[in-house]
């Protein structure tokens, strides 16, 4: 009896240490990797930074504005201003109703034509 | 063990020969039986003890080395949480209303030099010169030549730069990994932002400190979040702050004015949309931006919130604020205008002829100084006085700039009749643009006093006590839009919008004392729009002075008017307001259905 108590103790004790042992080593691959994961993190997120700044750099309202005087005539940009707002009112209305102003305007935007022309 | 029997007959066959008793024999046996077993037994133990001795020592040898080695060795915990993780960069970006970046952090180098690891001096000195051409030979010869240990050459280094080094081959040149501070908008809302400099520096990092603008202000909550990853988010919209930084200084060459601040104010929530002082500088180079010159000379110099200047005429608003208030006066009260005053020697008068009886409407839409200086005596001293405190004068204006904490409007310290009289025209007190930006806030929003901020508030209403009443402030806004309708602010029409708004031309302060006459600070104070009054701008231009035809013109009607106008039509369609298009034969529509 007590030879048998002995031998599953001892076979106990060694399965344990097996086990231990295994677990140990898990877990230290599992921090190496968290480590490599958190270097990549770390890399791709000065990565990041760097293209952050880019992108604000870029998009620099100096730069954008001199971007758009230089291509204001090649995409047909027009200048966001009120005459491009009215009163909803006069939507529907034949265009000899309409005030001088408003008819200029609608004349001088000419989108329908501008708009096939860009899509082309 | 063998045994051996404990009565062998052939001794005992001798020992009954001898007539001895063969039981002492057996006595003998047992008794070397029993001390051969001791000693056996003893051996046996004894060997036990030594072997768990020794098993003992080597454990306790054990234990004793790792514990000596865990003393010894810096602690690391596991890393086992992506929380535990530093990010790349450390002091926390600042972003506009928008979320576009006002200012962030860029990993870079730094160059150092270990003197005494070095191989070729000279030439080493020489092809820094020439990669560096800031740095001087023979300045970075007597650096690299010394018997020092360590030596810093250039604080940040482009990527560039750092191969070009690299590609020398000097062992002694080491670079250090550096944070720098990046404004990637350059010189816009360069005053706000203010800079950063290099706090305590070691070699493998450096600590960024504010040192001026909101980097100073909010120094500690930049430094503090770290890894948390939590913006500072301004009130000003880049968008906003470009457009008005660029109209302002083409108005400024134009007009031909030495510098010029403009502030962009939400009347409601007390939001900074926009803040611009001009000349500016450049707050990635800041240090170098503000050699040399001294006072409001200076770039560095943030007209707007440091500048006090006698701000003229668009004082006159607040004398007509307390004299409505008060009940003294109603829009159509005729007001004595008749030019001259004299008091004492002190002459008042209009700056251009004036009837002599103009309404309590018109004393503001011409702006008759001699009107207004009637009207304010009227009101006292102690009233008046009481009245600019209560608008915020004589406190700071609580924005939240290092450089404005100190600044309070300065005012006479005998504040006798006439200074009374010349104070409700804006002469003999001198406030910074900010001041009368949020004096106008309070009067225009429906008389509620405002604090003027850069934290952004979503817009959400900050109302503090009340200063007027809700009706004195629409008669107030009525009045001014006049002036922009038909009086001297008619340069400041805005197609498409209404604006209300005030001019002011004040002469000068010498420095000791006078005025010059021809050098003037113009300043124009509008709220638009008319119909739901929501933004405050205030324009102010220094020394400002234009030819029209032969005429040199330098009054605020024609040169800060125009300015303001022309940033509402820029400004007015990217806050979202609603033009009021109104085609003059709307009327004349008819509305057709089927």
């Amino acid at each position: 009896m007590k030879s048998i108590t002995y031998i599953l103790v001892t076979i106990t004790v060694i399965s344990l240490a097996f086990w231990a042992y295994q677990e140990s080593y898990r877990a230290k691959s599992t921090l190496n990797l968290i480590r490599t994961v958190n270097k990549d993190i770390h890399f791709i997120q000065e990565k990041l930074g760097v293209l952050r700044v880019e992108w604000a750099y870029l998009n620099r309202p100096d730069r954008l504005r001199a971007l758009a005087d230089l291509n204001f005539e090649k995409l047909r940009l027009i200048e966001l201003n009120t005459k491009h707002f009215d009163d909803l009112m006069i939507i529907g209305v034949k265009k000899q109703n309409l005030s001088s102003k408003t008819a200029d305007v609608l004349n001088q935007t000419n989108f329908n034509s501008d708009a096939a022309e860009i899509s082309q | 063990m063998k045994r051996r029997p404990l009565r062998p007959i052939s001794e005992v066959i001798f020992v009954r020969k001898k007539g001895q008793n063969p039981n002492n024999i057996e006595k003998e046996n047992i008794r070397q039986r029993h001390l051969r077993m001791e000693r056996f037994a003893r051996i046996r133990s004894e060997s036990r003890l030594l072997v768990l001795a020794g098993f003992l020592l080597v454990s306790f040898i054990g234990i004793a080395f790792k514990m000596g080695l865990v003393s010894m060795t810096t602690p690391i915990e596991p890393v086992a949480s992506s929380q535990m993780l530093k990010p790349s960069t450390k002091r926390a970006d600042i972003l506009d209303r928008n979320g576009s970046i006002l200012a962030t952090n860029l990993i870079t180098n730094a160059l150092y030099a270990k003197p005494r690891m070095m191989i070729n001096r000279n030439f080493a000195a020489g092809e820094l010169a020439k990669i560096f051409p800031e740095l001087k030979f023979e300045k970075l010869l007597k650096l690299l030549g010394s018997d020092r240990k360590f030596v810093w050459i250039k604080r940040k280094i482009s990527p560039e730069q750092m191969q070009a080094v690299h590609e020398l081959g000097e062992p002694g040149l080491r670079f250090g990994p550096r944070e720098m501070r990046l404004y990637p908008n350059g010189r816009l809302a360069s005053h706000v932002l203010g800079g950063v400099n290099f706090g305590k520096e070691g070699v493998n990092s450096a600590e960024l400190v504010g040192i001026a603008g909101v980097e100073l202000k909010f120094d500690q909550f930049l430094q503090d979040n770290l890894g948390k990853g939590v913006p500072l988010i301004l009130s000003l919209d880049l968008g906003i702050q470009s457009a008005v930084e660029h109209v302002l200084s083409g108005g400024m060459k134009l007009m031909n004015a030495k510098g010029a601040t403009a502030v962009l104010m939400d009347i409601h929530s007390g939001e900074i949309l926009s803040m611009v002082s001009l000349p500016d500088f450049d707050p990635n180079d800041r240090i170098l931006s503000g050699k040399g010159k001294k006072g409001s000379e200076n770039p560095l110099f943030n007209k707007s919130v440091q500048g006090l200047y006698e701000l003229g005429s668009v004082f006159k608003v607040f004398t007509a604020a307390a004299v409505l208030e008060d009940g003294l006066v109603k829009p159509d009260t005729l007001v004595d205008t008749t030019s001259p005053i004299w008091w004492g020697k002190h002459k008042i008068s209009n700056y251009h002829r004036l009837p002599d009886e103009l309404s309590f409407t018109d004393v503001l839409v011409e702006s008759s100084n001699t009107g207004t200086s009637r009207l304010a005596k009227e009101l006292g001293a102690t009233r008046q006085k009481e009245f600019l405190k209560s608008l915020g004068f004589f406190d700071n204006t609580g924005i939240e700039l290092v450089e404005a904490s100190h600044i309070k409007s300065k005012y006479p310290a005998n504040w006798s009749e006439i200074s009374t009289m010349t104070i409700s025209y804006g002469h003999g007190i001198s406030s910074s643009p900010l001041h009368v930006a949020s004096a106008f806030a309070t009067l225009l929003n429906g008389g509620t006093k405002v604090r003027p901020t850069l934290l952004n508030r979503n817009s959400q209403n900050a109302k503090g006590d009340r200063i007027i009443s809700t009706n004195v402030s629409n008669e107030l806004i009525k009045i001014l839009h006049q002036v922009v309708d038909r009086g001297t602010a008619s340069a400041a029409n805005v197609d498409g919008y209404s604006v209300a708004g005030k001019t002011g031309t004040a002469n000068k302060v010498k420095p000791n004392g006078g005025y010059y006459k021809k050098k003037n600070i113009t300043t124009f104070a509008s709220v638009f729009p008319v119909e739901r009054p929501k933004y405050v701008l205030l324009v102010t231009l220094d020394e400002p002075n234009i030819l029209t035809g032969k005429k040199s013109r330098r009054t605020a009607g024609w040169t800060a008017a125009p300015i303001a106008s022309e940033i509402i039509f820029r400004v007015a369609p990217l806050l979202g307001i609603k033009p009021n298009f109104q085609t003059e034969e709307n009327d004349n529509l008819l509305l057709v259905g089927n």
